[in-house]
C-alpha cells in the first residue's frame, strides 16, 4: 500500500509548542529559510499586538511583558488549533506560511467554540449517563467540576489554560495536551470509561462500587477489575464473583497468559489495554 | 516570563523596525512646519531607545508606541529646536517608560503625555532633569500613595 511521506516530523512536533516546532522543524529540513521564519514571528507579534490593542488600546499603547506573554500563549494555542487541523505537518507548515495569520486566528477560535461544544455535549451525555459510584470525586468530576470549566474558560485571552483542576483521575491522561484539548480529551476518556461501567447489570454495579476499596479509586478500574477476574475464573464478562474465583486466578494464572486472555475477552475496549496489563500482574502471583 | 515573547520580538525585530520607521517618519508632515524633521536614522535611533526601554522597564508595544505621540505632543513647544529634536525625544521616552511603571499605569498614555508636556513647557521650561526628577516624581508618588 502506497503511503504519504512527508517531510515533517511529526513526532518532533509538541502539542505544547507547535508553532514554534513547525518553524523550528520547517527550518531543519530546509522547507523554511530563517528569513520566512521571522516574517511568521513577525505576523504573530502584529496579531498580538492587535489583540492587546482591543483590549487595552483605549489606555495604553503598552502592557507589562507577563501580560503579552500570557495572551501570547493564548494566541500561539488558538492559531495552533487551526494548524493541527491539517491532514499532516507539511500541509500545516504550508497553511502557516500562505494564510494571513489573522485568519489562522479566527479559523483556531472557531474550532476552539467547537471543542467547547464537544465539551458542553460529553458533559451532558455523562450527567445522563453516570454510573451509581460512591466515589466523591467521580461525581463531582461530572456534577460540579466541568461545569465549572465550561463556566470559566476564555477561548479570547486564556485559550490555552484549561482551569480545570479534577480530583478524580481518569485512566490515562494525556498530559502534554492543555486548554479546551484537554479537558475534552478527558471528558471523552471519563465517557468511555462510564459506559464500559453501565454495560453490567445495574445492581451488580453498585454492588461493585459501594465497596470501600471501590469508594476511594477509579470506578472503571474497579470494576474492570472484578470483569477481569470473571473473565479468567469463569470465562464470562459480568461481576458476579467470589473471593474463591479471585483465589483460582492467583493461583492459576501467570501474568502474560491472564493479559492475553483479558485482550482477548475486553477486544473491543482498546482503551482499557493499558489498564488491563497493570490488572494482569495484580491478580496474579506468578510474574512474568 | 517564558522568554517566548522575547524570542519572537528578537527574530522578528528587523522586519519590525523597517515598518515602525516609516511610520515614525509620516510624523514629518506635520513637524515640518515648525522646523523639525527627523531623518530615517534618527527615526530608527528613536526606535531602538524605545525598543530597549520596554525591554529594560519589561513591556510590550502594540500600535504605533509612544513616540508617535511624544512627537505630537511636543513638536510646538518653544524649548524645542532644530538641534536638540532627537535628543530630547530620546530623553522623552526613557521618561515616558520609567513613568509609565512607577505610576502603575493608573494613567493613560495621553494622560501621562499631557502632564509631561504641560510640565516641560510650564514649570520646568524645557529641562527633562526637572521634569523627570521634581515633577513626574511628585505625580507618581501621589498616584502611589
Amino acid at each position: 500500500m502506497l503511503q504519504k511521506r512527508t517531510l515533517l516530523c511529526k513526532e518532533n512536533l509538541r502539542d505544547s509548542a507547535y508553532l514554534e516546532d513547525l518553524l523550528a522543524e520547517g527550518e531543519r529540513v530546509g522547507a523554511l529559510t530563517e528569513t520566512d521564519s521571522a516574517r511568521v514571528q513577525y505576523d504573530v507579534l502584529e496579531l498580538l499586538q492587535k489583540r492587546l490593542e482591543s483590549l487595552y488600546g483605549k489606555r495604553t499603547s503598552s502592557v507589562p511583558d507577563e501580560i503579552a506573554e500570557e495572551l501570547m500563549e493564548s494566541v500561539l494555542y488558538t492559531v495552533s488549533l487551526a494548524l493541527r487541523a491539517s491532514p499532516d505537518p507539511d500541509a500545516a507548515l504550508r497553511m502557516l506560511c500562505d494564510t494571513p495569520m489573522e485568519l489562522l486566528y479566527q479559523k483556531g477560535l472557531r474550532y476552539c467554540r467547537i471543542l467547547l461544544r464537544d465539551v458542553r455535549v460529553l458533559t451532558k451525555k455523562l450527567q445522563a449517563e453516570e454510573t451509581p459510584a460512591f466515589n466523591p470525586f467521580y461525581r463531582a468530576a461530572i456534577g460540579r467540576d466541568l461545569a465549572a470549566f465550561l463556566r470559566a474558560y476564555k477561548p479570547d485571552s486564556r485559550a490555552h489554560e484549561h482551569s480545570f483542576f479534577p480530583i478524580y483521575a481518569v485512566t490515562e491522561t494525556k498530559n502534554t495536551l492543555s486548554g479546551v484539548l484537554f479537558v475534552r480529551d478527558y471528558a471523552k476518556r471519563l465517557l468511555a470509561e462510564t459506559r464500559f461501567c453501565n454495560l453490567f447489570d445495574r445492581t451488580e454495579l453498585s454492588y461493585v462500587l459501594s465497596s470501600p476499596r471501590a469508594r476511594g479509586e477509579n470506578v472503571f478500574e474497579a470494576v474492570l477489575r472484578q470483569a477481569s477476574v470473571s473473565v479468567l475464573a469463569l470465562g464470562t464478562v459480568s461481576l458476579r464473583t467470589t473471593q474463591e474465583d479471585a483465589r483460582f486466578v492467583r493461583e492459576t494464572f501467570d501474568a502474560r497468559e491472564a493479559e492475553k486472555q483479558l485482550r482477548n475477552a475486553f477486544v473491543r475496549f482498546p482503551f482499557a489495554f493499558s489498564t488491563l496489563e497493570r490488572l494482569s500482574r495484580e491478580l496474579t502471583a506468578k510474574s512474568r | 516570563m517564558s522568554g517566548k515573547l522575547q524570542k519572537f520580538k528578537a527574530n522578528a525585530s528587523a522586519l519590525t523596525l523597517a515598518k515602525d520607521a516609516q511610520k515614525i517618519l509620516m510624523h514629518n508632515e506635520k513637524t515640518v512646519q515648525y522646523g523639525l524633521v527627523l531623518t530615517k536614522e534618527q527615526a530608527v535611533e528613536l526606535l531602538e531607545t524605545q525598543a530597549h526601554e520596554q525591554r529594560y522597564h519589561g513591556r510590550l508595544e502594540f500600535g504605533e508606541g509612544p513616540v508617535g505621540k511624544l512627537i505630537d505632543a511636543f513638536a510646538d513647544s518653544p524649548y524645542i529646536t532644530r538641534q536638540n529634536y532627537a535628543d530630547t525625544l530620546h530623553a522623552l521616552v526613557e521618561t515616558f517608560y520609567y513613568y509609565k511603571n512607577e505610576t502603575e499605569d493608573k494613567l493613560t498614555d495621553d494622560e501621562l503625555i499631557e502632564y509631561m508636556r504641560k510640565f516641560f513647557n510650564g514649570s520646568c521650561e524645557g529641562s527633562i532633569e526637572l521634569l523627570s526628577s521634581r515633577e513626574l516624581d511628585s505625580l507618581a508618588r501621589a498616584l502611589r500613595y
